[in-house]
């Protein structure tokens, strides 16, 4: 499936490796994927909130949405000409529904 | 900026929030006291570094939002400062980015007196040095009448 508003998506592993994606960008994101995994993660202990699930960043060029899982991050560069609110349950449909696929826009 | 915090505070859903420069200094927070003021610096250095890492990434940042099992952490950037608010889970986000902005709004005035209220360097006058003239008077004094 694809989502035009979606620029990029990777799987990582926890310490930001990419997963099935050997390019330049894959690497990028997914080791952006895993410094959030990190910062966030020390940011929800201090504050004792539990794991992390979604980091959401809203940014001025792009967008990150973040998806933690037990093993595996997932990390999508959304477009920033769109509102990441409104492209967001998308994703998440489109996740949860076990389309496969690591690299740009397709999952 | 308490009372600002104390306002945004009053929201339902909203367990506290602080407020931090650019650098990751925390300036003011209304979390309740089980939080420790060191973690909570340690969380602004964090908020900090995290927001000038991504920023190639994604431009400015302007919202980071960040959800986890038993609460939310929402963290709004403006040019010199940036807010944190820790929320439940139940919090609603639309009516607390409208509160957010408020916040925002009321809160410029005063980062901006703050600004200027940080110590500037100005070049200062060279005064004149009364110790050496007075030496120089008695020194000149004491050859006059024969005593050097």
């Amino acid at each position: 499936m694809q989502i035009n508003e979606v620029e990029y998506a990777v799987a990582a592993a926890k310490n930001g490796a990419a997963v099935d994606d050997d390019s330049f960008e894959g690497a990028t994101h997914a080791a952006q994927a895993g410094y959030i995994s990190m910062i966030a993660g020390k940011i929800g202990n201090q504050m004792g909130v539990g794991n992390l699930k979604v980091a959401a960043i809203h940014g001025s060029h792009r967008h990150i949405l973040m998806y933690q899982q037990k093993n595996v991050l997932i990390n999508v560069i959304v477009s920033g000409s769109t509102q990441l609110g409104s492209i967001e349950q998308t994703i998440q449909k489109t996740l949860s529904s076990g389309h496969s696929g690591s690299q740009n826009k397709d999952f | 900026m308490q009372s600002v915090l104390k306002d945004i505070t009053a929201i339902p859903g909203i367990i506290g929030g602080l407020i931090s420069d650019s650098n990751g200094a925390l300036l003011a927070h209304s979390f309740p006291q089980l939080f420790d003021l060191s973690d909570m610096q340690a969380i602004c250095g964090d908020v900090s570094n995290c927001l000038a890492g991504m920023q190639d990434a994604t431009g400015s940042i302007k919202l980071l939002d960040l959800r986890y099992d038993h609460g939310r952490v929402i963290v709004r950037q403006m040019p010199k400062y940036f807010l944190l608010l820790l929320c439940d889970l139940q919090a609603n986000l639309p009516l607390l980015l409208i509160s957010i902005n408020v916040s925002v709004n009321t809160l410029k005035p005063i980062m901006e007196t703050g600004m200027q209220l940080i110590p500037k360097a100005v070049p200062q006058q060279i005064k004149e040095d009364a110790g050496s003239k007075s030496l120089n008077k008695i020194v000149e004094a004491s050859i006059a009448s024969g005593m050097i």
